[in-house]
């Protein structure tokens, strides 16, 4: 099969054969070795990252791997896991969603107003909170897909009046503090609850992984779009609708930064005008250490969720160390720094 | 004959130009802000103004020049934080003379606008999330060396530091002086030097620059030192005024410049843009901004409005474009 190409024609030279070759080569056969296949998964890295990253703060500290903290730990990440998994579709599509962290801010003043102020049900409330994170999604998606404008530009300017809209909502800019006199068993079990020992936040981030993961690899149209990303020619030669998709993608991503914000508020027990500040880095930042790609073509779920508990351990840890919180900035920055330029020596390609 | 064509051609490149509407919106809020208020229009009062945007006018003359090349830089308020920080602490903690501080804390600019290059031009990292990354890493650096308080600086009247915060000079302030010159020199760069036509060259179309043997890279690189050279000068604005160093001092300047920038028509895919329509758009936020103040408004509501004409500013540009390119193919 493989030595058809040296075969020669009549009128044809050697060299039309070495150019014919090298325009296609031949195919590789697909290697037995499991050690080879095991090596060409994207996501061992990340595991072996993981595993180092847990061994660390394990030796180091003799909380890290008490089931107490596993479960704070849970806890926490599934704040940016629900978000980041709605984000790598955006990011798939080439766009960034950086308004995320107004959307949790503006949702959780959102359902404290309700609630406290206006004196909602705590069903109602959380449902308003949740629609409030779509309304500002569709508009960033509106923006986006519709006018074709720069998705950073957009975003930039919609966080600015999310998190401007929270300060309003609150008497001069304040939080608006729940109290934990009145009880409120449905709203509290969203962020507090546990079923099992295991967080009710994580399970919500389980489910929500799961159908955007079904989405991406079982559908017609998740699979169409996670082939073409936000390749626009590769789009008009296949016929997608890359408009359509965006749209999507954002107005998801702010239906997630929505229940983000309703967990938010229910494990904090308020509305928070300043809170999930540069939470949008370590959204961001887990997507890319997941392996998704701003050119599309590239991503996955599997890893978005290894990328996020990579950098909840790394915070925990640090935490847990007695690190503060601007020198764990630090550390995050640099793991994002470090994983996109992973990936770019891994895949080649340094020069212009 | 020949001259009132050229002057009809001048009135044509105006009128289609963004610093068109920029132009008569800030005579419409000139006009508005001093029917409502009585001391918009005094000396003093403009004097504020004047000396309010001239930090948003230094950040948004390197966001106009990394925009220009077809990059995007979100790092500029970390800039902002660290060389601040690092002003306080050359001059206050060791003791070195202002010009030691001033000097290091541009050269600190600098420093981040190289790895910032380094990284989106050499590893051909995406420059938004480079960016953003060293937004993180350097506003975590200027925290931590600072521990989140505000380093004093002592500035005597009469000192270099003083003169830059509160100084004047014919009965210009220092800051404004410090605008006007980094302006007109972009200004002459982009129009009058091969470097600077260039550089509309290697952002409006990449590929064609390197066809014509531009080394595109070697721009995007230089874009971003001085992106980060022009932060370290507002920086050093911002501290002589506040007589202080800390890891807040670029506190929402991002948003601002970009916005200007925006506002005055340069196109965020490279290219297409100028010094003067920046600095007009920056005059007007200013304007917007000390005309609502007087006006007592609240500032959410202004963080509200900013996020919305933010908006509007793209929105219409992209109207613009679609104007122009139409007329473009009916000619």
């Amino acid at each position: 099969m493989k030595r058809e190409g040296v075969v020669m024609y009549e009128g044809t030279t050697a060299l039309d054969t070495v150019a014919a070759q090298e325009a296609c080569p031949p195919r590789e056969e697909p290697s037995r070795n499991w050690w080879a296949l095991l090596s060409d998964m994207p996501q061992i890295g990340l595991l072996i990252m993981l595993a180092v990253l847990v061994l660390f703060f394990a030796l180091t500290t003799p909380t890290f791997l008490t089931f107490r903290n596993l479960a704070i730990l849970a806890g926490s990440i599934s704040m940016i896991g629900i978000v980041a998994a709605a984000m790598t579709l955006v990011i798939i599509g080439g766009n960034l969603d950086l308004s995320v962290a107004g959307i949790i801010a503006l949702t959780s003043m959102v359902v404290a107003n309700l609630i406290v102020g206006w004196q909602w049900s705590e069903g109602a409330s959380v449902v308003a909170g949740v629609l409030v994170g779509l309304v500002v999604g569709v508009l960033n998606g509106f923006l986006v897909a519709q006018l074709g404008i720069n998705s950073v530009i957009a975003t930039l300017a919609t966080y600015s009046i999310a998190r401007w809209s929270a300060y309003l909502l609150g008497t001069k800019g304040r939080s608006i503090p729940l109290g934990y006199a009145e009880e409120r068993p449905f709203f509290d079990s969203i962020g507090q609850g546990t079923v099992l020992g295991v967080p009710v936040p994580f399970l919500i981030m389980v489910v929500i992984l799961t159908a955007i993961w079904l989405f991406l690899t079982w559908t017609r149209f998740g699979r169409e779009f996670l082939a073409v990303g936000g390749n626009s020619l590769a789009a008009l030669l296949t016929g997608i609708s890359v408009r359509r998709y965006t749209f999507f993608a954002f107005a998801l991503t702010g239906l997630c930064a929505g229940i983000c914000g309703v967990i938010f508020a229910s494990r904090l027990a308020g509305g928070y005008p300043g809170g999930a500040m540069g939470w949008e880095l370590d959204i961001i930042a887990a997507v890319f250490l997941g392996g998704t790609s701003l050119t599309g073509g590239q991503g996955s779920i599997l890893g978005t969720l290894l990328g996020v508990i990579i950098i909840g351990s790394l915070r925990n840890g640090m935490a847990l160390l007695g690190i503060d919180i601007t020198a764990q900035n630090i550390a995050t920055g640099s793991v994002l720094l470090l994983a996109v330029l992973y990936d770019r020596l891994r895949r080649g390609g340094t020069e212009l | 004959m020949v001259r009132a064509i050229a002057r009809r051609q001048v009135w044509v490149s105006w009128r289609d130009s963004s610093a068109f509407g920029v132009t008569i919106a800030l005579v419409i809020l000139f006009v508005i802000f001093s029917i409502l208020h009585p001391s918009f229009l005094t000396p003093r009062n403009l004097w504020n103004l004047a000396i309010s945007i001239s930090t948003l006018g230094l950040t948004a003359a390197g966001v106009t020049l990394i925009l220009l090349v077809g990059m995007l830089d979100v790092s500029t308020e970390a800039v902002l934080a660290t060389s601040s920080v690092v002003l306080a602490f050359l001059i206050t903690t060791i003791g070195l003379p202002p010009l030691v501080g001033i000097v290091g804390a541009i050269a600190v600019g600098c420093g981040i606008g190289v790895i910032n290059g380094l990284i989106s031009v050499r590893f051909r990292i995406n420059p938004i999330i480079t960016t953003l990354a060293t937004l993180a890493i350097f506003t975590g650096v200027a925290q931590f060396a600072s521990g989140m308080k505000q380093i004093v600086i002592d500035a005597p009247r009469g000192s270099l530091l003083w003169t830059f915060g509160f100084g004047s000079l014919f009965g210009i302030p220092v800051q404004v002086l410090v605008v006007v010159f980094v302006y007109v020199l972009l200004w002459f760069v982009l129009r009058y030097t091969r470097f600077g036509r260039n550089i509309y060259v290697v952002g409006g179309n990449p590929q064609g620059a390197n066809l014509i043997g531009l080394n595109v890279a070697k721009y995007r690189f230089i874009a971003f030192v001085i992106m980060g050279a022009t932060a370290g000068i507002a920086s050093v604005l911002i501290s002589a005024r506040a007589l202080n160093g800390w890891a807040g001092a670029g506190q929402g300047y991002l948003f601002g410049a970009i916005t200007a920038v925006v506002l005055g028509g340069t196109s965020l895919t490279g290219g297409r843009g100028g010094a003067w329509e920046t600095l007009l758009a920056v005059l007007l936020l200013g304007t917007l901004t000390n005309g609502l103040n007087l006006l007592q408004v609240h500032p959410y509501w202004q963080g509200v409005a900013s996020g919305a004409l933010l908006l509007l500013a793209v929105s219409v540009e992209l109207l613009r474009n679609r104007y122009l390119r139409r007329r473009l193919e009916e000619e």
